[in-house]
């Protein structure tokens, strides 16, 4: 990152961390907690996706992994938050791996039907494990998350620590894409044949991309779970791993900043939206058509695309 | 015909089938260290099912390519790059939606050691790595006259740039055998010239080259030795001087061509 990328983000997280100093109500406190969890699972989405290429509607699966084992290690067997987010993040890893490794030989529809396949398997587990995973019921009374003895019980608290989760998590992704080595994601979303004339390994770069997104997805879910300290099924079905997908779109696919500033359109227009009752889903369906006709590279791609037209008109 | 005797590359005796048609069949030739060597025939000849065998994007039926003693055959593409060997594509297969400088900066990686957890911490190693290949992109796009075009995006460049691109690319990776197909493929005269010249530039900077060309103007002035393919079997091998007076070549090749 060059001085003016860390100046940027050394200001947008600060100017985060005032807000809750400003009186700001804990519902709202919630949903800005909320984008940044959406953000971190779109952040890894957006690698698969929008830079690699390859689809996957199945990441609420990975979410879902991640709420289900800290929720389950922290309340079940009194583990810290912290042995359940890194268990969290191995489970969603190895299961990342199991699921990678096979199906992302498959491509464009086939991969697709395989990532659903697999979230529906994770949902009908959820649904009938009930003795471990509380079955339709869900989970409730999820502890909050403590950390050395602090316990993060406000709405204030769970939003720093989330914000922190959020600043570390795209740290990582940015520099990650920033460096040249994130250019071979782009490269086998472009041309498979010339990556792989080029000595890149076409397929470990699909299954890197794959695992660190359901990483980031259950790294999220803990976050998820402690945030709301309840979890149910119905939380993580396919309509979630659709709006995971929706919110990289109407981001901008394959920009950087594309999951923050999706995450924070589709989170606040699904709340503010919620007062329409039966007309909500009509109105937040009409709200995307829209979006996408007149910004179909998402709000930062198209953003740039006037960008750089205004910039090469004065040149 | 050269002996096995430090020969960089080595083809012998290979066959490849299409669905029943003969693609190629029993093909063997060498390329010592350091030559030009031209690969010509007329449409479907199969050449390029040659160059995709070589760099493992055909399975070959029959025979084997060894290469600084190594066997290329049953090996996947990424190794065969990583082994040294690079190439250009007939049509063109840039990353389009990358700048000149990232498709640069993908084919550096063929031999880097960073790992993504690296990249993710961007550790010194990482940094200084990346220092080194910028200097190294900056030559080799100063090699093609591409400096100016560092920033643009690949898919704008002029169709003549694209295909230098291509090269410089190729050549990032490191290789020391390039394989150009069709490098002049609908260029300018002037433009063929500055492939000529690039070619003999790759060359003097020790990179062996195996090149598909049907301009015979810039085939004859370049190569070092000429093999002529005709219906998937070698008719002719030799100095350009010789294929000039071959009969089967003639007859094959550039009696068609006039």
């Amino acid at each position: 990152m060059t001085a003016r990328h860390k100046g940027w983000f050394i200001f947008v997280v600060l100017a985060l961390a005032v807000v809750p100093k400003l009186g700001t109500n804990p519902y709202a406190l919630h949903v800005l907690s909320l984008v940044g969890i959406y953000a971190i699972v779109t952040m890894g989405l957006n690698l698969v996706f929008g830079y690699t290429g390859q689809i996957s509607l199945g990441h609420a699966a990975y979410f879902a992994v991640g709420a289900y084992t800290s929720g389950i290690l922290t309340l079940q067997l009194g583990a810290p938050f912290a042995v359940g987010m890194i268990a969290a993040v191995a489970l969603a890893v190895v299961l990342g791996l199991l699921v990678g490794i096979p199906s992302l030989k498959l491509e464009g529809s086939y991969l697709a039907m395989a990532t659903i396949g697999f979230g529906e398997i994770v949902k009908m587990l959820l649904v009938n494990w009930e003795h471990v995973t509380g079955g339709p019921a869900g989970i409730s009374r999820i502890p909050h998350p403590g950390i050395l003895g602090f316990t993060f019980n406000t709405a204030d608290a769970k939003f720093y620590l989330i914000l922190t989760f959020s600043a570390v998590a795209w740290l990582l992704y940015a520099n990650l894409l920033m460096s040249h080595y994130g250019t071979r994601f782009i490269a086998v979303r472009d041309s498979a044949k010339a990556a792989a004339g080029m000595g890149i390994d076409v397929r470990r770069t699909k299954i890197q991309a794959f695992v660190f997104s359901t990483a980031y997805a259950g790294m999220a879910g803990a976050l998820y779970a402690h945030l709301n300290r309840y979890i149910a099924p119905d939380a993580f079905h396919l309509g979630e791993s659709i709006n995971f997908l929706l919110i990289v779109v109407v981001g901008g696919m394959g920009t950087l900043l594309g999951p923050l500033m999706g995450s924070a359109i589709i989170v606040y227009l699904r709340e503010s939206l919620l007062v329409l009752k039966d007309y909500n889903m009509l109105i937040f369906g009409l709200i995307l058509m829209v979006l996408m006709v007149f910004m179909p590279r998402g709000l930062v791609g198209s953003a740039q695309l006037l960008v750089s037209k205004w910039r090469r008109r004065r040149a | 015909m050269a002996t096995a005797q430090g020969m960089m590359l080595e083809v012998s005796a290979l066959a490849k089938n299409f669905a029943g048609v003969a693609a190629v069949s029993d093909v063997s030739f060498g390329v010592s260290e350091g030559e030009i060597v031209s690969l010509i025939g007329p449409n479907g000849a199969g050449k390029t099912s040659v160059f995709n065998m070589i760099t493992g994007f055909y399975s070959p039926d029959t025979g084997s390519i060894q290469y600084a003693g190594c066997e290329l055959r049953g090996l996947e593409p990424f190794r065969i790059a990583r082994l040294g060997v690079a190439r250009t594509f007939q049509n063109l297969e840039l990353f389009r939606d990358m700048t000149v400088e990232g498709n640069m900066q993908v084919a550096c990686q063929c031999h880097s050691p960073i790992s993504l957890g690296a990249a993710m911490f961007r550790s010194a190693a990482v940094r200084r790595r990346e220092t080194e290949d910028a200097e190294r992109i900056a030559r080799l796009v100063d090699a093609v006259g591409l400096r100016q075009q560092l920033g643009s995006m690949a898919s704008q460049l002029s169709y003549g740039a694209q295909r230098r691109l291509e090269i410089a690319r190729a050549m990032a990776t490191g290789a020391r055998l390039l394989l150009l197909d069709e490098p002049t493929a609908g260029m300018s005269p002037a433009e063929v010239d500055e492939i000529l010249d690039l070619a003999k530039k790759v060359r003097d900077s020790g990179v062996t080259i195996l090149l598909i060309e049907h301009n015979m103007n810039l085939v004859m002035r370049v190569s070092d030795r000429i093999i002529v393919m005709d219906h998937g079997m070698k008719i002719a091998d030799g100095e350009p001087a010789q294929i000039r007076r071959d009969a089967r070549v003639r007859q094959a090749y550039l009696g068609t061509a006039g």
